[in-house]
């Protein structure tokens, strides 16, 4: 039965639930074998692969144990679904060379994601704030030119 | 509200206002009291003044700077736009002198319209962290590798 989009918005859901509560092996029933990020330029600009994206989310998480994505908006069109989120963690490990600090950080990401008629996702485009994450932990400058 | 009229608007913001310059049209398609939810860079514009400053300022620096929009994304009152920016550096912008180098970034900009069809308000995530690298501005990263 093909999918819709109020179906592939569920997914989403599911998708960041399954994040936020560690269930990467439920990762896999939402995500196509050769699911494809698009990710930051100058970071991880393409990524492609269901083992690979779950350990990149479990590498994740083992560094922000208790980072959870809240969805701000969630739309879908065709086999299209829109989301724009919050990341709010606390920095307890150390993370690129930064020793934890123990602030909750915060920032922002928005996602498009493609799904096949099956209601499985298979390509994704997705932009976080990661400069506001790396200025909460003094990585980057806050104040420019 | 259309959908499609969205979209055509939209395509007609980055067109004609962001890539020609043309802020006489933002009164048309933008309402005053448009706002911008942004990231770290640009976290707040309130108004659609300063949205036509915005542009101004940018073409000074980038006067060949024009959007691209990949796909759009549109549902009830909303229209998600995956874009690409392009621009030669050929004034001074953000206290560095034009470098004469292509500056280019990647975003996701979720509009969403009001009853009249005018865009009300924005939340943008731009990946603009390869511009302020190639500006001088943050120093080059690497997150791969473990």
């Amino acid at each position: 039965m093909p999918t819709t989009p109020e179906h592939n918005k569920s997914t989403i859901i599911r998708f960041f639930l399954a994040a936020n509560n560690d269930q990467l092996d439920e990762l896999d029933t939402y995500m196509h074998e050769d699911f494809v990020t698009h990710g930051p330029q100058s970071l991880l600009p393409y990524a492609k692969g269901r083992d690979l994206h779950k350990q990149g989310i479990g590498g994740f998480k083992s560094t922000f144990p208790d980072a959870t994505i809240h969805i701000i908006h969630i739309f879908a069109e065709g086999d299209k679904v829109m989301t724009h989120q919050k990341v709010v963690a606390r920095h307890v490990k150390e993370f690129l060379g930064v020793q934890p600090t123990f602030k909750t950080i915060e920032w922002t990401a928005t996602q498009l994601a493609r799904f096949d008629e099956n209601g499985i996702m298979v390509e994704r485009w997705v932009i976080e704030d990661f400069l506001a994450m790396f200025q909460q932990l003094g990585i980057m400058p806050t104040k420019f030119g | 509200m259309s959908v499609e009229l969205n979209k055509l608007n939209i395509q007609r913001f980055y067109d004609e206002v962001i890539s020609n310059g043309d802020v006489s049209v933002v009164d048309e398609l933008m309402c005053a009291e448009f706002v911008h939810h942004g990231d770290s860079l640009f976290p707040y514009i309130g108004g659609s003044e300063a949205i036509k400053q915005g542009v101004v300022g940018v073409k000074s620096a980038y006067p060949d700077g024009h959007t691209v929009i990949e796909e759009m994304v549109a549902d009830g009152d909303i229209v998600m736009v995956r874009l690409t920016w392009h621009g030669t550096h050929l004034g001074p912008f953000m206290g560095k002198e034009p470098s004469g180098k292509v500056h280019h970034w990647a975003g996701l900009s979720t509009y969403r319209f009001n009853n009249e069809g005018k865009i009300i308000e924005r939340w943008a995530n731009m990946d603009v962290m390869p511009q302020l690298m190639a500006l001088g501005l943050i120093p080059e990263m690497k997150m791969g590798g473990g």
